[in-house]
């Protein structure tokens, strides 16, 4: 008899057994420090991103002009989205740690939760990107139309 | 995790049900991502390639460049929907090895990101020492 998913589950009483518990710490914990590295990472480059792009607006305002004000924006922009995903996955690689060094089980509990915020994020993420690379399609396409198809702007 | 065994991490059902529900959520932004750069991945090479044959300049180590890129951000999308099935395998029939695996395909697609951005900031500093000691930084001087 074919058995489907959810009895297959309630067979296997919902728990891990021991090596299995073993093999998903091993596995998390070879995780772990990746997760940890990148999320300092894109901490420390969204304030150095964020920062350099900040400067260089301020200066091409000073200097006259509105760039340096859209380059401000971008620049912070870009460091509060960096430090958010790096902050998730720093979150993420403490929460496995918790779990790996104090057999914590919220730890684990915590690692999936702030992984699944970090893809949800970075989801979010492509679809406003998405949008945004729609709407300038559709600018081209209209200016295209209205200037007659001419291409030297 | 030296210290310690298998039975002193051991997850209560309660926690494995909540892990499940989170894991459950997670497989769709990943299917999504995934397909996303499955797709995106390519048309920048494609476009990388356009690019090169029309207007065709010193553009070879680009060139490299963007095919390494875009061939290991297919790889990152290939780990991200592998790790996407296990995940909606363990949502749907809650079998602790899918949740291993899960685990293992994210290792492998954090690892990768990892030496990746290793890679970009060793290059980066490379950049700059160049910079620095060649004839960029005696004419901003």
């Amino acid at each position: 008899m074919k058995r489907n998913g959810a009895q297959r589950f309630i067979e296997s009483n919902g728990t891990l057994s021991e090596p299995d518990t073993f093999r998903l710490a091993k596995k998390i914990q070879s995780t772990r420090g990746w997760v940890s590295f990148i999320g300092t990472m894109m901490i420390i480059l969204g304030c150095f991103t964020g920062l350099l792009l900040s400067i260089l607006g301020v200066v091409l305002t000073i200097m006259g002009g509105w760039t340096g004000i859209l380059l401000i924006a971008m620049g912070l922009a870009a460091a509060v989205i960096a430090i958010c995903l790096g902050v998730l996955l720093s979150r993420a690689g403490r929460g496995a740690k918790i779990y790996l060094e104090r057999a914590n089980q919220i730890g684990a509990l915590t690692y999936h939760e702030k992984l699944r915020r970090y893809f949800s994020f970075r989801g979010v993420l492509a679809i406003i990107g998405l949008c945004l690379l729609g709407i300038g399609v559709i600018g081209l396409i209209v200016s295209l139309f209205t200037t007659g198809f001419n291409w030297s702007f | 995790m030296e210290e310690t065994s298998g039975s002193v991490l051991a997850l209560d059902e309660q926690i494995l049900e909540r892990i499940r529900t989170e894991v459950s959520r997670t497989q769709r932004w990943l299917k999504f991502l995934g397909v996303l750069s499955f797709i995106l991945s390519p048309i920048s090479i494609v476009a990388l390639f356009l690019k090169m044959i029309l207007s065709p300049g010193p553009g070879i180590i680009q060139l490299i460049a963007g095919l390494i890129i875009g061939g290991l951000s297919m790889l990152l999308a290939a780990f991200l929907l592998a790790s996407a099935k296990k995940a909606g395998a363990y949502a749907d029939n809650g079998q602790p090895e899918d949740l291993i695996r899960f685990n293992g395909k994210l290792s492998v697609y954090f690892t990768i990101s990892g030496i990746l951005i290793l890679v970009v900031l060793i290059g980066l500093i490379l950049g700059v020492v160049f910079a620095l000691t060649s004839g960029l930084f005696k004419t901003i001087i």
